[in-house]
């Protein structure tokens, strides 16, 4: 009985000291923060807010080259920007709502697929709020998704692998078994068949988004049997694959962010999804008053996607550039068709 | 000869991927040799593996930060040491706020270092040493040469400490205070000196497998990327019973699983279930071997220090109330 | 939790804020914005403290069942592990059963505390009698039960389109229901002082919690007087497997309405430390949670508002965990103190107890 007079004394004293501090910064933080706010209303620039993926910036790949672009798109479009880092999944709901709360943002854009099932929560409930999301497709009528056909940067590599094999063996990594990463697969697999039907792609998970240890193991016992071109969508593990190919010497393409100069001699390509083109006219909508819902999928033929071999001092021969010109071109004009699960792609051919 | 070559590779793959395991399984050995549990070296070994890759981009030298690893292990061990053995603290759950505490510090200060908490700079990595002789030997080059400097200091260690354990005077008594700190005590020895020594000799090993983790094959350090080997370290050392040899074989076994699971590609079985392999490897492991599984008798239990106990003056009715005598002060 | 307990609890929390400042001016920042920006997260708003609600409730759970256990003296640190399969057990059944409101999700609740405390019996049975290899067993579990939940939602109840892995909504029915939709604050609150009720009066009141706690206390003395431990080992783990799996059910059927992979943040981990900042007591987690999942809130009013880094709370968070569990510091630091003031008195003021070694007892 006594300890629970004393449990009670001790609960109401944290919850008067609770009252205070509600208290206090009720009264304090609107004023604290409120003048900047109309600052940004008062100078009639759009505000953005972006809520970056979990891996964080820094990352070398998607998270950098979205903030790239959104530091161009300050400078060209006088908009101004904030953004949070969350740590962790279970983050993203409290940050949108949160932006979504404070109002004062013409566009949230969210960062990666894993945000969408948070997003989905999240904007019903502030249905004149506007949201991007990039990497995945969420429902919605103040929504808009923008998602890349990642199968065709991987019918890309495949194709390029398999032209300048001689093992006729190829690999490919994903960060996890996930749909998402295995559209990358999927596609360099299809594309390996494309150029050579008896061209073999082993594909591997390297179960985290950060394994560059295990990347580069499982790079190595590819190239040991046999893989000649080592493509991946893991995220930062990419680096130790990177680093494998240049100490081994075989070819790699990076994926997400141009590290060509880091391994010129073996990473003859990096894969490239145009996140902050999207992001930018996403934005450009946003301030003509065009800004619609719905998911937009970008390709190689709305220019979303692209290998880029700036960097690289490695030469592939005219023959095998013409073939890939070639393809490039047949996946612009749809008379090629990149499947999207590896199941798919083994049975794949083109027409 | 195929064969031969496929199985030299794997073996290869197999020590590459249990050296920062077996550097952190020696860590827990060495500690928990002497009666402290270190559940914190996931923790330890993000937190080193940050240091070492400040020491090295700052100096532009793997072995700056190998020694830079070393002194950030050393630093989480001592809080451990500190707080568990003149503290009386519960040491799984200091374990546990390390492994929440290292990390954090390390992302904090890569921020202020770097203005990011996901990539650090590039940095210089242990070249593969190639020994004279054997370098020419056909399957021996692949299995024996050709590795980073810091996994042949990671055998080394393994062999030093198992040598320094069980063949000196120093170890007898490292040995003993694990069993019955207090026999050791009315030997004259200093036991908490000797547990603090102890446990900051592991935490430098765990620092070492931070800088291994970061410096061998990386050469970069990335935000989490340890991910559980930490915890696998704490496991191979219970598998390993308590020896630096036959924790390194338990990592050894990790190593060599995961390396297997990676030439399992063209076999086309569910990924999650070949990667659980190790895991479940360890966890059938442990229910055989379960039985005759005998950690040291004082293993994880505090022997009081002096100071943690209330002065003779102030000391009311029960050991443990520290804070009742401030009041009457 | 007794009294000096709970003071401990505190003063240890000030020594961890203390520090921290110290940590914070490390990196070149002020500590005081810092903590008035943690006040402000949590408390600054209603939409601030519905968060901090909603995120110590989760915490509530994982905290009890990590209190459970080790009340009971058996380290079971496989939480994390019980989580995962206790929300996937429990989206399954959501998936799955057609029942109306209440039914469907305490259904689906019920069957992720059963998944839990199985996912928990296993590694038990396996590591047999030997207590010592549990805490190994119970860690392996954890990286098995992220890739089992990972492969089983793969092979049957993936999401057509989703880059994820991830199942579909669960049933109407089976969603535990928001207070305000704008909010992750949920009817998970009931279920949690529920558990936390039940849980208190399992302990204290029923001769079956006294033999767990008196177990936790001396399992040696027990042992000798023929009291099996085994068994109530087995049912230690099982409670508090459970309890940890309920953590993951409820976050998954009432804040992602399905399973998604990586929904946990260390939820099982955060339990660990949940409950010994609460000394192991029931009451006292519902205590350390709220405090927990105000850091938690504030951290993510701190993301918004860009004054600081986030990584700062998980920094803040271990100092806390370090120093809760070394109640021994306070004394150490009182006789080093009177040691330091014996020594100056014997130095500068003659007559002082010269000699003497007063903390020596």
């Amino acid at each position: 009985m006594k300890a629970g007079k004393k449990m009670q004394k001790i609960l109401g004293l944290v919850l008067a000291l609770a009252m205070l501090c509600a208290l206090n910064g009720c009264a304090s933080t609107p004023a604290a923060e409120e003048p900047a706010a109309e600052d940004a209303s008062t100078a009639s620039t759009a505000k953005i807010a972006v809520v970056f993926a979990s891996s964080g910036l820094g990352d070398k790949s998607f998270n950098d080259a979205l903030y790239a672009g959104m530091e161009a798109a300050q400078a060209d479009m006088g908009i101004e920007w904030v953004y949070s880092e969350p740590q962790d999944d279970a983050e993203y709901e409290g940050l949108l709502s949160g932006y979504a709360d404070a109002g004062d943002c013409d566009l949230i854009i969210c960062l990666g697929g894993s945000q969408s099932s948070s997003l989905e929560n999240v904007a019903p409930n502030y249905p004149d709020q506007k949201f991007v999301i990039l990497d995945a497709v969420v429902e919605g009528d103040n929504i808009r998704s923008y998602t890349w056909r990642d199968e065709e940067l991987g019918f890309l590599a495949g194709l390029l692998g398999a032209s300048l094999s001689e093992t006729n063996t190829l690999g490919f990594i994903g960060a996890h078994d996930i749909p998402l990463c295995n559209l990358g697969a999927a596609g360099m697999i299809a594309g390996a068949h494309y150029v050579n039907p008896d061209c073999e792609v082993l594909v591997d998970y390297a179960n985290g988004w950060a394994e560059v240890n295990g990347c580069y193991e499982i790079a190595t016992s590819m190239h040991e049997q046999g893989a000649s071109l080592i493509y991946h969508t893991a995220s930062a593990g990419g680096l130790g694959i990177l680093n494998a190919g240049s100490e081994q010497g075989f070819l790699t393409i990076f994926f997400d962010g141009n590290l060509n100069a880091d391994a010129p001699e073996t990473n003859i390509a990096s894969a490239i999804r145009d996140f902050p083109a999207c992001a930018q006219e996403a934005i450009q909508d946003v301030i003509d008053g065009n800004f619609t819902a719905g998911s937009i999928v970008k390709g190689l033929a709305e220019d979303g996607l692209y290998l880029d071999f700036e960097g690289s001092t490695y030469e592939i021969p005219e023959d095998v550039m013409a073939t890939y010109e070639e393809a490039v071109a047949a996946i612009k004009a749809g008379s090629i068709v990149v499947p999207t699960t590896i199941e798919e792609a083994q049975t794949w051919s083109a027409e | 000869m195929e064969e031969l070559t496929a199985f030299a590779n794997f073996f290869a793959s197999a020590i590459r991927l249990t050296a920062p395991i077996a550097l952190g399984t020696l860590a827990c050995t060495i500690s928990e040799r002497a009666g402290v549990i270190n559940i914190g070296i996931e923790g330890t070994m993000l937190f080193s593996g940050f240091t070492a890759a400040v020491g090295t981009w700052y100096t532009g030298s793997p072995w700056v930060g190998l020694l830079c690893g070393c002194a950030g292990g050393i630093l989480m061990a001592a809080i451990l040491g500190v707080l568990a053995i003149y503290c009386n603290g519960q040491q799984i759950v200091i374990g546990i706020g390390i492994n929440l505490f290292g990390p954090g510090l390390a992302y904090m200060l890569m921020r202020a270092l770097w203005d990011t908490t996901g990539i650090s700079p590039w940095l210089e990595g242990f070249g593969a040493l190639e020994i004279p002789i054997i370098r020419n030997i056909p399957i021996l080059n692949t299995m024996v040469s050709g590795y980073p400097v810091c996994i042949y200091l990671g055998i080394l260690a393994v062999v030093v400490m198992a040598y320094l354990l069980r063949k000196t005077a120093w170890g007898l008594r490292v040995r003993a205070v694990g069993e019955n700190p207090h026999a050791v005590a009315t030997l004259g020895v200093n036991v908490y000196r000797l547990r603090m020594f102890a446990v900051v000799l592991g935490g430098f090993f765990a620092g070492m497998a931070g800088a291994v983790m970061c410096l061998s094959s990386a050469n970069v350090f990335v935000n989490d990327m340890s991910a559980g080997s930490g915890f696998m370290a704490f496991a191979a050392n219970q598998f390993g019973h308590w020896s630096p040899v036959g924790g390194y074989f338990a990592a050894l076994l990790f190593g060599a699983m995961s390396a297997f699971r990676m030439r399992l590609q063209s076999l086309g079985v569910a990924t999650q279930l070949t990667q659980m392999l190790p895991y479940v490897a360890t966890l059938i492991g442990i229910s055989i071997a379960g039985a005759r599984m005998r950690p040291p008798a004082a293993n994880g239990e505090p022997y009081a220090h002096p100071l943690t106990l209330p002065r003779a003056h102030k000391r009311p009715q029960g050991p443990n109330q520290p804070l009742r005598q401030e009041k009457e002060q | 939790m007794n009294k000096s307990r709970l003071r401990l609890s505190l003063f240890s929390l000030a020594l961890a804020l203390v520090l921290f400042g110290f940590t914070i001016c490390l990196t070149g920042k002020d500590p005081l914005s810092v903590y008035w920006a943690i006040l402000v997260g949590s408390f600054g708003s209603l939409k601030g403290f519905l968060n901090v609600l909603a995120y110590m409730l989760p915490l509530i759970m994982t905290g009890l069942g990590a209190a459970v256990a080790f009340q009971s003296g058996v380290f079971n640190i496989g939480g994390e592990g019980q989580v995962l399969v206790g929300g996937l057990a429990s989206v399954i059944v959501g998936l799955l059963s057609p029942l109306p409101a209440p039914w469907g999700y305490l259904v689906a609740l019920a069957a992720g505390f059963l998944a839990g405390a199985l996912w928990a019996l296993l590694p038990t049975l396996l590591a047999g009698r030997n207590l010592a290899s549990l805490s190994v067993a119970t860690i392996m579990m954890n990286s098995i039960a992220a890739l089992f939940t990972e492969y089983i939602v793969k092979q049957f109840f993936q999401r057509e389109g989703a880059s994820n892995t991830e199942t579909v909504v669960v049933n109407e029915g089976s969603i535990l229901p928001r207070f305000f939709p704008s909010t992750q604050f949920n009817y998970g609150i009931f279920i949690a002082i529920f558990c936390v009720v039940l849980v208190t009066w399992f302990l204290y009141k029923t001769p079956c919690g006294f033999s767990l706690r008196a177990m936790g206390n001396n399992a040696r003395a027990m042992e000798q007087a023929g009291l099996p431990i085994y068994r109530r080992t087995l049912l230690a783990m099982c409670i508090s497997g459970g309890l940890f799996a309920l953590g993951g059910s409820i976050q998954c059927l009432a804040v992602y309405k399905r399973f998604v992979m990586g929904f946990s943040p260390g939820y099982g981990w955060d339990g660990i430390t949940v409950a010994t900042l609460a000394a192991n007591s029931p009451v006292g987690v519902l205590l350390s949670a709220f405090l927990f999942g105000m850091l938690r809130s504030a951290s993510i009013s701190m993301s918004l508002s860009n004054a600081v880094t986030t990584e700062m709370i998980s920094v803040l968070q271990g100092l806390i965990v370090i120093l809760v569990a070394s109640p021994g510091t306070w004394t150490v630091l009182d006789n080093l103190f009177y040691r330091a003031k014996e020594g100056i008195k014997a130095r500068f003021i003659k007559g002082g107890k010269e000699g003497a070694a007063p903390w020596k007892n």
